[in-house]
């Protein structure tokens, strides 16, 4: 168990070795959910929705109802909300050993996934997919709501990628910079 | 060893002397956030697209799969598909100075995980089963598609979910490596 206690993080001798190895843990847990989580933001950002426009309207709309519908799994959910869970001990704890070496990696890392992987998905992304939830998929309207949907979707999509993808990088070198 | 003489004396080895430990840390890192983000692709389908596709009808699921095989195939996806393996290949090279380190150990393992278990099975498994997907008409007879499905579906979330536990795995690896210090022979790599 050496490596937990070298990757202890240090809080200038004022925490016991115990509490380093499980914040060491939870920050690795954390840089492990968040890279991630980020893969499963860059699928749709890459290729998942480019494909579903390339679809007639209409199915687009079925298929993207469907995924909705299926994504919320306990195992997608125990990653999204587990992450969230642990940068939601992190973001206090770094303003708690503020000056250490990896507080600022900490703070930013957690940070940064709270707001763009979970706020955006909050704020932004359930709402649209709850609306999308309401259109018939052979409706008059699927094409139009489908265009409206599919672009923002994916624009702000890209924001909760690229929040994540640099949450992950900030709580490895917390990792890096703690040993 | 008390922990803060070893505190001291791996952050002594973290400082970057040389330039060609610089290299290192950038490719081990590349290496960390490739494979990362393509686990997390490979768990996309498991968690998200496989399980939504399955309630489609089978000219709806050969239709929608056939264009989300064709737009993988783009620069951002290969250079994070691609990517990872390079990094990973050019991290291993550098740290073979390094042979005894629980780093290097590390990134070999990592190595055989995602270069076997995420690409090499992706390139031997999923692709020409996505080959052979592209060949069909998605307006073709109902027991053609039905008969497709039967033999693309199942199998490739099965390799789908094989091929995402390798490469988390691969990145679990990674994480570890860069905990290590680079150049030393470490105990915590037992």
């Amino acid at each position: 168990m050496g490596i937990w206690r070298r990757a202890g993080l240090q809080a200038d001798g004022k925490c016991s070795r115990l509490m380093d190895g499980f914040l060491a843990m939870v920050t690795l847990v954390a840089a492990l959910g968040c890279g991630v989580v980020a893969g499963v933001f860059f699928a749709f950002s890459a290729f998942v929705m480019k494909a579903f426009d390339r679809l007639p309207a209409s199915r687009a709309v079925a298929v993207m109802q469907e995924i909705n519908t299926a994504a919320p799994t306990p195992a997608f959910m125990v990653v999204l909300f587990g992450t969230a869970l642990a940068c939601g001990v992190l973001v206090p704890w770094s303003l708690f050993v503020w000056g250490g070496p990896s507080a600022v990696y900490l703070l930013v890392g957690g940070g940064l996934y709270l707001i763009f992987a979970i706020g955006l998905t909050v704020v932004y992304h359930v709402p649209r997919n709850e609306a999308l939830a309401r259109v018939e998929a052979n409706g008059t309207e699927a094409e139009s709501r489908w265009s409206g949907y599919v672009a923002g979707w994916t624009v702000w999509n890209h924001l909760r990628f690229a929040g994540a993808l640099a949450a992950s990088a900030s709580l490895v070198m917390a990792l890096v910079f703690s040993t | 060893m008390s922990s803060t003489s070893t505190v001291a004396a791996s952050r002594k080895s973290l400082r970057p002397g040389t330039f060609l430990s610089g290299v290192r840390a950038l490719l081990l890192g590349g290496a960390t956030l490739t494979t990362g983000l393509v686990a997390g692709v490979f768990y996309a389908y498991s968690v998200s697209v496989d399980p939504g596709l399955a309630a489609q009808s089978d000219a709806s699921y050969i239709a929608t799969m056939q264009e989300i095989n064709e737009r993988i195939q783009n620069p951002l996806f290969f250079a994070s598909f691609f990517g990872a393996g390079m990094f990973l290949l050019a991290a291993l090279a550098l740290h073979l100075p390094r042979l005894r380190s629980g780093r290097f150990l590390l990134i070999s393992l990592a190595c055989l995980l995602y270069i076997g278990g995420g690409f090499l099975l992706t390139a031997f498994i999923n692709v020409p089963m996505n080959d052979q997907l592209a060949t069909v008409d998605p307006e073709a007879p109902a027991r053609v598609l039905s008969q497709a499905r039967a033999a693309y579906e199942g199998p490739w979330n099965f390799w789908n979910g094989v091929r995402t536990v390798f490469s988390t795995l691969a990145f679990l690896a990674l994480i570890g490596a860069s905990l290590l210090a680079p150049g030393r022979r470490q105990r915590a790599a037992s």
